[in-house]
């Protein structure tokens, strides 16, 4: 057991320490006390002959488990005598996650998310994998997309090795598009250009009471972050002051930007009322153009479109900044702190980014890569089933992805859940129904989160 | 040991089974969270003592408590004198005496054992805006497309709605108590000349009125605790009108991880359902009346 391993476990149980402490002694004690040593370069390889056995808590089908099928090949080539068990994990992830490290039992590595990454972080569940990999000959770290990485990364610490370039991006339906006479979505498209061709789109067919039959947007997304807050970024706007601990959801920049989210809905029409329930995701049905979501839905899309539209992707429009603001939301690997293999379970999660097991899945459709090197080679589209065609727009959105604000204090909650995530969706759902305008639901918002703010200053 | 006394240690050796895990299981817990109910406890750190201030907040700076309070009041105040009354017309047809009367029974009481999701899931496609049986009826009808679940000025109104779905439950109970009614009081009432109306308002209620008081109470206890409902079709929207207070409870608990917060709003929900509860016991004295009871 290594001293960073002792120093885990300081912070996840009180008994577990206190055994350790009796067995050890004093002098191991104080050890334990002293500043984590940073672990050598590579030294995983050195405990490489040790028989180890690594639990893997995973979700079951793919992309997830035919990722780790690929990691786990992966790592056994460099760590045969080592056992990797998978354990499939369904439901509330969150919940039997924080039940598990509560009782130490969590996995050696575990399937997260970057919802994850910051409540895991605050609490110690997560193992900071940033001093293995500066020392690791084998990874090179910058060759991953920065801001893709930036999603596992809380406190400049990587708590969550991504698995594949997320963006979000446009899925549109081509059919729909053509049938109303509008312009197909190109790369030089601005927000604009999209709400003057999906008006068309919202024409083509009304019901007896006048509802659109299709619309230009599905309401799959509305509030998620990663969907809603490129507009406040697009528009210069900004959600949190940090060094003056202030709630700006009411800066006039912002507001303007949610108000002009919040007009697809409430002035221009184009976008699938809230709540309104089409039997299903109304892209997939047919009966919206456009859906944003990340690489991923590329199956699911191709399996509901099958001959009934078709369909392509595209960059998210451009934001007055002139640039196609766009969010991410991945799935990754993370090492949980308390565990007994912390060097193992490194060896195990950076496989993860090796090119071979990043070409892999990108040629089974598993991801799209995440490292510049493989990304940048087209190799890794050959043999893709289409559509998509325009496989790149997964790519070229990148650069201009942003990261969530994740410097709210714990208490306060973040784009993902609490306080922060219920008073924003409260407030746009408000505004988009008509219910309130922008300035006030928004006032109030900073109100509730400020002063938690207050609370935690 | 003399025999008493080994009468007493197996006394207690029998009972002890259901007593300890009275003590480990339920009133263990219990204290537990009275206890984290004065603590920041978010799961995966130790509670930190901080006395009333989750209360304090509860009370005075979340507006979604009180959103939350007043959901779960509407609910309790509409569904359960429904359910009462539904359930209670129900009894009474299903009391007569008819052909095919067993079949009857069994088809208003299957619902209350289909498992809650699956019947949730079942009325969400029902009311359906596009594609559910219900607005497809009222189009045939000349009505137009009715949002359920989707708008904020009906979606509670669909959930009070849906309930009635439920009342097999009671509707069981009250059948039970009328067959319980002693014929001769009917056949004394008729002696009497009273009609049919008259024995039903002598006779019929007052001697359910143990079987409502009953089935008030449960009802009463089960409407401030749902929870299904909201998080299976609504996730507490559109616009929180349908934000329960169980399902407020479960998400501090479980999304946000304030464990001390969740404890707090466990603690007052039990302080309210106490308080009907004895209100309702205590109201009891006026309108309830036991058959061997003397006034």
């Amino acid at each position: 057991m290594s001293i960073r391993d002792l120093s885990s476990q300081t912070t996840i149980s009180r008994r577990g320490l206190l055994k350790v402490t009796a067995a050890v002694g004093g002098t191991a004690a104080l050890a334990a006390c002293a500043p984590v040593a940073a672990p050598e370069a590579g030294g995983g390889a050195a405990m490489a002959d040790e028989p180890v056995e690594l639990e893997i808590s995973i979700l079951a089908g793919a992309p997830v488990e035919p990722v780790n099928e690929l990691i786990k090949a992966s790592f056994n080539e460099k760590h045969p005598d080592a056992t990797v068990t998978f354990n499939m994990v369904s439901g509330d992830l969150a919940e039997k996650y924080y039940t598990a490290a509560a009782a130490g039992t969590l996995s050696d590595v575990f399937f997260s998310a970057d919802l994850f990454v910051v409540p895991f972080a605050n609490n110690n569940v997560t193992l900071d994998l940033t001093p293995y990999t500066e020392g690791d000959p084998d990874v090179d770290i910058d060759d991953v997309f920065p801001n893709m990485l930036g999603l596992g990364v809380f406190d400049g610490k990587i708590q969550m090795l991504p698995s594949a370039l997320d963006v979000v991006t446009m899925y549109y339906n081509k059919s729909l598009f053509e049938e109303a006479g509008a312009e197909e979505p190109n790369d030089e498209w601005t927000w604009d250009d999209f709400i003057v061709n999906c008006q068309k789109i919202t024409a083509l067919e009304t019901e007896a009471d006048g509802t659109p039959r299709y619309w230009g947007l599905s309401n799959a997304t509305w509030s998620w972050w990663a969907t809603v807050y490129p507009w406040v970024v697009g528009y210069g706007g900004k959600i949190l002051d940090i060094e003056n601990n202030l709630s700006t959801w009411s800066d006039p920049n912002t507001v303007a930007a949610l108000k002009a989210y919040a007009s697809m809905w409430n002035e221009h029409n184009i976008a699938q009322p809230l709540g309104l329930d089409v039997g299903g995701n109304s892209f997939f049905l047919g009966r919206a153009a456009v859906y944003t979501h990340i690489q991923s839905l590329r199956g699911p899309v191709r399996e509901a479109a099958a001959d009934k539209f078709e369909w392509d992707v595209q960059v998210m429009p451009l934001m007055p900044d002139g640039r196609h603001r766009t969010g991410m939301g991945t799935w990754g690997m993370s090492a949980y702190a308390g565990g007994q293999n912390l060097d193992m379970a490194y060896e195990y999660i950076k496989q993860l980014i090796r090119p071979t097991v990043q070409l892999e899945a990108a040629k089974a459709e598993l991801g799209v890569p995440l490292l510049r090197s493989v990304a940048s080679d087209p190799s890794w589209m050959e043999g893709l089933p289409t559509p998509p065609n325009n496989l790149m727009a997964f790519i070229n959105g990148a650069d201009d992805a942003i990261l969530p604000v994740i410097e709210h204090p714990g208490d306060c909650g973040s784009f993902y859940a609490g306080m922060v995530s219920d008073s924003y969706r409260q407030a746009l759902e408000a505004v988009i129904r008509g219910d309130a305008n922008a300035e006030d639901a928004f006032a109030e918002t900073d109100a509730t989160i400020q002063s938690c703010l207050d609370q935690n200053a | 040991m003399n025999s008493r006394m080994r009468d007493t240690v197996q006394g207690y050796l029998f009972i002890s089974p259901v007593v300890l895990g009275l003590i480990i299981f339920t009133i263990g817990p219990m204290l537990t969270s009275f206890y984290m109910s004065f603590t920041k406890f978010p799961l995966l750190r130790a509670p930190e003592w901080i006395g009333l201030r989750n209360y304090v907040i509860m009370f005075t700076s979340d507006k979604n408590f009180w959103q939350a309070c007043k959901v779960t009041l509407i609910y309790a105040g509409t569904s359960v004198p429904l359910g009462l009354v539904g359930a209670f017309v129900l009894a009474i047809l299903l009391n007569q005496r008819v052909k095919g009367i067993a079949f009857f029974r069994t088809s208003f009481y299957m619902p209350a054992i289909v498992p809650a999701i699956a019947s949730l899931i079942l009325w969400g496609w029902l009311m359906n805006r596009d594609y559910g049986l219900i607005n497809a009826v009222l189009v045939r009808l000349g009505f137009p497309k009715f949002s359920f679940f989707a708008e904020p000025e009906t979606a509670l109104a669909s959930m009070v709605m849906m309930s009635l779905w439920g009342v097999g439950a009671g509707m069981i109970i009250y059948l039970a108590g009328l067959q319980g009614i002693p014929e001769s009081l009917y056949e004394a009432g008729k002696l009497d000349g009273a009609n049919e109306l008259q024995l039903f308002i002598n006779i019929t209620i007052p001697m359910m009125t143990p079987t409502i008081f009953f089935n008030l109470v449960m009802g009463l206890i089960a409407a401030s605790q749902t929870f299904m409902n909201a998080f299976v079709l609504t996730s507490g929207g559109p616009l929180k009108s349908t934000y329960f207070y169980n399902l407020m409870l479960y998400e501090r608990a479980f999304n946000w991880t304030q464990m001390g917060m969740a404890s707090a709003m466990a603690w007052f929900l039990l302080f309210v359902v106490l308080v009907l509860t004895v209100l309702v016991f205590r109201s009891s004295a006026l309108w309830v009346f036991y058959e061997a009871e003397v006034k």
